[in-house]
């Protein structure tokens, strides 16, 4: 009987594993089916990013968004961690507007002064 | 008997083995049936959907839109958009400096854009500021003299721009201003001759900008004008409920110039209208077309600069950055694309 039991038990949190982790693969594949993608390009004396929705470009931020004038990113690293942000806002159906808790939060340099 | 045990149990383990395989086999056809099924809901859903952002205001200079402020259902904003009709992008700039606010107006003057009055949640308001594309700044300009409002009309034509109607808080309003950039000046305009209201739209053909729709009291206004620029006067059109066909009146909807025709599109009467209606000047005779194909809304940004328009719905900037739409009036609909 107990080892019957060991059994049942063994199954059902096999079976409750097996169920996560394929409820967390579907959803994931779901995830990245929507096809977006950022790319960094050089601006000036740095770097901006666009954030592309299979082939078409949705977003082209040539700019720091939120700051006066047109600042390029500094660094890739910089453009590319904002880009990737505004993809999980996406991902999120989130609105992609990006505010300046966000960008200080991104530690991006042009916002330390906030 | 500890064999038999053994062998009982090793049954029983088999039993419980098949019985496992079976619900695996189960479990992973109805999760490959389930990963189909979100597939295809992403695939039909419009990827940005969310609260929609509604009241923003924009402006076009020459091949971009810029639409900014707004209310997203939980709080009033301040960021500010750029939609490149050429490029089909979007991109964030410059923070509007003023407060977070909706129902506020845009308008082009001499290639720079004004967004000004509004709502805030608490007041209506009466600062004004310009943008310059050339930098991505705004400065603050005078601000408006008059009671502050929200759901007024502006346009800027002939290096000037013109204010007027929108709700003060606790009336409608009937009186249009003239705003001097040269000068930053505000001075009131006498002469027009129609009634108070707010929510009502404009849009321009040539030397003259035509104005009309929008509601006060509850009752939606059925006059219509054109504004001569030349010489700051009025003349009253016929009404937009001439002809027993026409279904024109309404409030909170998009009013654009293409191609030398005016439109006015979405809104609301009663409920949400999808329904676009061509004005023909030359004959002060209105058609209706092919309705707007997305979700009706009231409150829409639209981007036009009389080759193209743009027609978003009511939720801006971003959120929806697949949302916009351009509108082709003489193609024959298509409901494929």
């Amino acid at each position: 009987m107990k080892r019957i039991l060991v059994a049942y038990v063994f199954i059902a949190v096999a079976t409750g594993f097996l169920f996560l982790r394929f409820t967390d693969y579907s959803f994931s594949t779901t995830k990245s089916k929507i096809p977006l993608q950022s790319e960094i390009f050089p601006v000036g004396d740095g770097y901006g990013y666009q954030i592309d929705l299979e082939d078409r470009v949705l977003i082209k931020q040539e700019y720091i968004p939120i700051l006066e004038g047109k600042r390029p990113f500094s660094t890739t690293e910089d453009a590319e961690r904002t880009a990737n942000k505004v993809i999980s806002k996406l991902l999120k159906k989130e609105s992609p507007i990006l505010t300046i808790s966000e960008l200080k939060e991104l530690q991006i340099p042009e916002f330390n002064l906030y | 008997m500890k064999y038999i045990y053994n062998m009982k149990g090793r049954v029983n383990h088999i039993k419980m083995l098949t019985m496992a395989s079976v619900t695996l086999c189960l479990m992973a056809s109805c999760s490959n049936d389930d990963e189909d099924e979100d597939l295809g809901n992403w695939i039909d859903q419009s990827v940005f959907d969310g609260s929609p952002r509604s009241g923003s205001a924009y402006f076009t200079i020459g091949n971009i839109g810029y639409s900014g402020v707004g209310y997203d259902g939980d709080d009033y904003l301040t960021s500010f958009w750029s939609y490149d009709m050429d490029g089909d992008y979007w991109s964030q700039k410059a923070d509007f400096p003023g407060s977070a606010r909706n129902a506020a107006v845009g308008f082009t003057i001499n290639d720079k854009g004004y967004i000004g009055s509004g709502y805030d949640g608490l007041d209506e308001l009466a600062d004004f500021y310009s943008y310059d594309p050339t930098t991505n700044a705004w400065t603050e300009i005078a601000t408006f003299p008059s009671t502050p409002r929200r759901s007024a009309v502006a346009f800027g034509i002939n290096g000037y721009g013109y204010f007027g109607t929108g709700f003060d808080g606790d009336n409608d309003r009937k009186d249009f201003w003239k705003y001097d950039p040269t000068t930053d000046s505000w001075h009131e305009l006498v002469g027009f001759g129609g009634d108070k209201r707010r929510a009502a739209i404009t849009f321009t053909i040539g030397d003259y900008v035509y104005m009309g729709t929008g509601v006060s009291n509850g009752i939606y206004l059925d006059d219509f004008w054109a504004f001569d620029s030349a010489t700051e006067s009025w003349t009253q059109k016929l009404d937009l409920d001439e002809e027993d066909d026409y279904s024109i009146v309404r409030s909170n909807a998009v009013g654009f110039t293409l191609n030398d025709y005016g439109y006015i599109a979405t809104g609301t009467y009663g409920g949400t209208l999808q329904s676009i209606w061509e004005y023909d000047p030359s004959t002060d005779t209105w058609e209706s077309k092919t309705d707007f194909e997305r979700t009706s809304r009231q409150d829409a940004v639209v981007f036009s600069n009389n080759a193209k328009a743009f027609i978003g719905l009511g939720r801006t900037g971003s959120l929806y950055l697949d949302d916009l739409e351009q509108f082709f009036p003489y193609d024959e609909y298509d409901d494929e694309d």
